[in-house]
């Protein structure tokens, strides 16, 4: 027969009954006070930030809603509310601006959605292939890291000179390797938009390629020697195992490249040489700088970024929820 | 605790330093960045006390500080410049008592600085400008009215006609024209001379101009004549062609769109007709000013539409082999794409407006011109400097000079020209691009060149 300690409070039968409400309660009070604490350390930062980054944003949207311009400039408090004035000119066929908004805004839609999945899946590749170990891995995979450190306008005029169709190195190696007879002319119209896309993937590969790569070496092994051994294939492998590994760090991936390709400015300003890059690669971060600062329409050019802030917004969300429904499934 | 005390000081220091970012720059230091330089101060002379008064009887200005934002010269030259700038700065100081700071602002960035400035009615009291930009700011109400000091600044007449137009807004002189030069066409010595061409010379028209493109093609066994199709220099070349030829680019009251008439055709048909036959490499299409100097240095075309500023690379590159002449002239006269005249105007908001103009007074004087526009390559907007011997080895400056006085404007004086610019460049874009890629007759143009005539009207109509 187990012998009873009546010291002990636990035991039924115990002379004393210690209640946990008070510990929880003082727990509390002092996890409220840390918080409290915290909130008047990072008050600071937060008031910073605010001023920095969201009241610029929301001067911007406001200022949509103005006919702020090269005539009220010197005078900003003649600037008058035009309500959706500006929203309703940028859609509007026949203007200037209505007539680029669109080819501005598809154009970099696609460009966006171009090279996020090019340079996703061009990541996810060598990622794949730099986790097999083999000989010179750690070279190749600085090599490969090289692109990440050169500034973009640096990369942005090598591209342009390589594009170049009559003395580009691109169409003298294909001519002479004998894949085309015509040079091609990368950076007029047709083909300006693949052009930014070529040049992003080398510029943003080593980062996705870097972060695919870490999450697939959180992966342990045993893992895929265990679906060996129960018969499954190189394909059933990657696909129940790899992919779920790397799930997380690939949302942030695609949504940090979408957030980044809605907004590319250096490459299509610097490849097309500072005037209007032609056709859908005038993206809509030139086509609203063109607007605001060439020719100070700035009532237009916030417009068009409300515009591009809801359109993002919405896919981002949308990107996100969907991502994180299939992994509560 | 000590954690807590350095976390909390870092953070302070971290959101002080935020803010003090914030807020009109005025005259304070701009960070000096790739290109720029910090402001530069005038050398402070032993007696002389901030705001002293000893010397206030012959220098009323005495104690009076002027910024002047100057755009930064390329970085060959950037010693002279500098050592310049010192001496204009000490001079100001010593003949007026004026304290001239000079704040360094790139071409690139210096249209959104000044922009800044209007906005905030705070900044500098003297700006550069480029040629199309007086009107943009004077718009905008943002530039003082120069006429009353013109005497001053050596009369009307010293100053090249195409440099008062550029600077004048409403019928005021609202800056004043100093240095640059134009657009010509450069051309290869060796290969004209290898095809028994003889140079060409100033008057020649386009006849003469195509039949030298012709017969250098046939010879060299390539295309001879780079021109550019991308980049607003393509507008500016097609805009100087039809008023050259007798057009215009909008009616005198800026109401109407005119190039889309038929000197506006022919000017356009008279490029894509050379790149049919063959004078000009199909990748003129995508090629800008910067694409086009290499390849004329590398002897790869014979000639080449080019910058005033070439020169100097050219001597570095090609010595005495290469010669300039001013665009062919059509009906009308010579109209040069002098795109690359430098104004300097003063702030409307300025709080020394008369202390400005003596800055100006200086700056604008004969010798100032002339020892800063031989240092930059350049060539006054004045019609009486022209046998200074400061430009003798300036292997283009007759060219210039010539430019300089005999061309007349074509850009108009209008507030939106960004917007009918930037919108030009896109369809003239796009027309030489489906010359390379496919067929361009002139229906197309005029198609085309009336599309853009309604974009730009309505432009026009807006402003």
């Amino acid at each position: 027969m187990r012998r009873i300690d009546k010291n002990d409070p636990y035991e039924n039968g115990g002379r004393e009954e210690i209640s946990f409400r008070p510990l929880i309660a003082e727990r509390g009070r002092l996890v409220k006070k840390k918080k409290q604490k915290v909130g008047v350390w990072i008050l600071p930062a937060l008031v910073s930030m605010s001023i920095i980054q969201f009241l610029p944003g929301f001067v911007s949207i406001f200022m949509g809603f103005t006919n702020l311009g090269v005539q009220n400039i010197t005078n900003i408090g003649s600037t008058k509310f035009v309500g959706l004035r500006n929203f309703i000119g940028i859609f509007k066929k026949g203007t200037v601006t209505g007539n680029q908004f669109m080819i501005s805004l598809l154009g970099t839609l696609e460009y966006t959605f171009l090279a996020t999945v090019v340079t996703f899946l061009f990541g996810l590749g060598l990622a794949l292939l730099l986790n097999q170990d083999f000989r010179g891995r750690a070279f190749v995979r600085a090599a490969l890291i090289v692109p990440w450190i050169v500034p973009g306008v640096v990369a942005a005029f090598i591209w342009r000179l390589m594009f170049l169709s009559d003395y580009g190195v691109i169409n003298k190696l294909l001519r002479h390797a004998g894949l085309i007879k015509e040079n091609i002319f990368w950076l007029l119209e047709d083909k300006a938009l693949m052009s930014l896309v070529i040049a992003h993937l080398w510029s943003n590969l080593p980062f996705v390629m870097i972060s695919i790569l870490a999450a697939l070496q959180t992966i342990s092994e045993e893992l895929y020697e265990a679906c060996k051994i129960d018969g499954g294939n190189v394909f059933q492998r990657f696909w129940y195992i790899t992919v779920p590994g790397i799930k997380n760090v690939s949302v942030m991936i695609v949504l940090l490249s979408f957030i980044k390709g809605a907004g590319e400015f250096t490459l299509p300003y610097v490849m097309y040489g500072r005037s209007a890059p032609p056709g859908k690669a005038n993206l809509i971060s030139i086509l609203v700088y063109q607007t605001s600062f060439q020719t100070w329409e700035f009532g237009q050019g916030a417009a068009m970024s409300c515009v591009v802030l809801v359109i993002m917004l919405l896919l981002a969300v949308l990107y996100m929820r969907l991502a994180m429904q299939e992994e509560k499934e | 605790m000590k954690k807590k005390l350095l976390s909390s000081l870092l953070a302070m220091a971290l959101t002080a330093a935020a803010l003090s970012g914030c807020g009109n720059a005025g005259q304070t230091k701009q960070d000096p960045a790739p290109g720029q330089s910090a402001e530069s101060e005038a050398p402070k002379q032993d007696a002389q006390e901030p705001g002293g008064q000893e010397e206030t009887a012959d220098k009323p200005y005495a104690g009076t500080t002027v910024l002047m934002n100057l755009n930064t010269p390329s970085e060959s030259v950037r010693e002279k410049f500098d050592a310049w700038l010192a001496d204009l700065q000490a001079r100001v100081m010593e003949e007026t008592g004026i304290e001239l700071k000079v704040e360094m602002v790139s071409w690139g960035d210096y249209l959104n600085k000044h922009l800044t400035s209007i906005a905030s009615q705070e900044g500098p009291d003297i700006i550069q400008m480029g040629s199309s930009v007086p009107p943009v700011i004077a718009a905008a109400g943002g530039l003082l009215d120069l006429t009353p000091y013109m005497d001053g600044l050596g009369g009307m007449d010293v100053y090249c006609d195409v440099g008062k137009y550029y600077c004048s807004w409403d019928g005021k002189m609202m800056a004043i024209p100093w240095g640059g030069g134009g657009r010509e066409m450069y051309f290869n010595k060796d290969i004209f001379d290898a095809a028994g061409l003889e140079y060409p010379t100033n008057d020649w028209t386009f006849e003469e101009f195509e039949q030298n493109a012709k017969a250098l093609t046939e010879h060299m066994g390539k295309p001879a004549l780079a021109l550019m199709g991308s980049a607003n220099d393509t507008t500016y070349y097609f805009w100087s062609q039809l008023v050259t030829d007798g057009g215009a680019v909008l009616s005198d009251d800026m109401t109407k769109a005119r190039f889309n008439e038929q000197e506006g055709v022919d000017a356009v048909m008279r490029i894509v007709d050379m790149y049919k036959n063959g004078y000009i490499p199909s990748s003129f299409a995508e090629s800008t000013v910067d694409d086009i100097l290499p390849t004329f240095i590398n002897g790869e075309v014979a000639m080449a539409y080019g910058s005033a500023s070439w020169w100097q690379d050219l001597v570095a590159n090609m010595e005495g082999n290469w010669g300039t002449v001013a665009m062919p002239v059509g009906k009308a006269g010579l109209a040069n794409g002098t795109v690359t005249m430098s104004a300097f105007g003063i702030m409307s908001y300025t709080k020394n407006p008369e202390a400005s103009a003596e800055v100006l007074k200086i700056l604008a004087s004969p010798e100032e011109i002339v020892k800063s526009t031989a240092i930059l390559g350049w060539i006054p907007f004045r019609t009486d400097l022209e046998n200074d011997p400061a430009y003798a080895d300036n292997p283009a400056k007759d060219t210039f000079f010539y430019v300089a006085k005999e061309s007349k404007a074509y850009i108009p004086q209008y507030q939106a020209i960004s917007t009918v610019l930037s919108t030009s460049t896109k369809y003239l874009n796009g027309i030489f691009t489906q010359a390379v890629t496919g067929e361009v007759d002139e229906a197309y143009v005029k198609q085309q060149l009336d599309a853009l005539a309604t974009e730009v009207d309505n432009v026009l109509a807006e402003n």
